[in-house]
């Protein structure tokens, strides 16, 4: 956060951040990032990127089904254009 | 002291470079997870930059007798895939996003010896990738002769 901190300070808030969600469906995705991520025994960067460093079967499965997953809902949650 | 000092250099180091590659913004992160609409790929090479430098250095540090500022190494010690494959799979049963389906009795070689697996909803045939994606993951643990759902 403080590296991402200082970066927003440094670029004197040019970064674009849309958000669309109100805030209790961002209170029940974090609950459910973590309670994923409890169940998963890992979180994106652990199982994507320490784990698949490892070459770990579970983490290699585990990233593709979050990622699988989070493609499915994004497909099932955004509004067709 | 120094373990401290590295874990903040090392975090701050991470939350930069999220915040450099646009992570912030949860759009842009929508952005990628949309594979069926205007997809943008971008943050496939943040993924990839990241791995270009664990794989290698995971090998280098793994390879040392112990880290320089503890003990020894904490690494996860289970490594198949039974457990963990079998608890993701019953979740996504239960949520209804995809469906084991019981091992047909019939003899046809289209249904045979592997569990088949079928998004329920939202899949209009057109989206091969996503349910590829979804089918080798849903189809590791075998279903065999339990009747599945």
């Amino acid at each position: 956060m403080l590296g991402a901190f200082a970066y927003v300070l440094a670029t004197a808030g040019a970064i674009p951040i849309t958000m669309r969600a109100t805030v209790p469906i961002l209170v029940a995705a974090g609950l459910l990032v973590g309670f994923g991520t409890r169940l998963g025994s890992g979180c994106t960067s652990g199982h994507g990127l320490c784990g698949i460093a490892r070459l770990s079967k579970r983490s290699i499965a585990a990233t593709s089904v979050f990622f699988g997953v989070a493609m499915l809902t994004v497909f099932l949650t955004q509004p067709v254009i | 002291m120094s373990r401290t000092l590295v874990a903040l250099f090392a975090g701050a180091l991470f939350g930069l470079g999220l915040a450099i590659s646009g992570m912030m913004n949860p759009a842009k992160v929508v952005g990628f997870l949309d594979v069926a609409g205007e997809w943008d790929p971008t943050l496939a090479f943040v993924m990839g930059g990241a791995l270009l430098v664990t794989i290698p250095a995971f090998r280098v540090i793994l390879n040392r007798p112990r880290p320089i500022l503890a003990d020894g190494f904490a690494l996860p010690t289970k490594s198949t895939l039974d457990a963990l494959a079998r608890r993701s799979c019953a979740v996504r049963r239960r949520l209804g996003v995809v469906r084991v389906l019981p091992r047909p009795s019939c003899g046809c070689p289209d249904h045979g010896a592997r569990a088949g697996v079928r998004v329920r909803r939202g899949d209009d045939g057109g989206d091969g990738c996503l349910y590829m994606v979804l089918r080798m993951a849903a189809s590791w643990p075998r279903v065999g002769g339990t009747g599945g759902s």
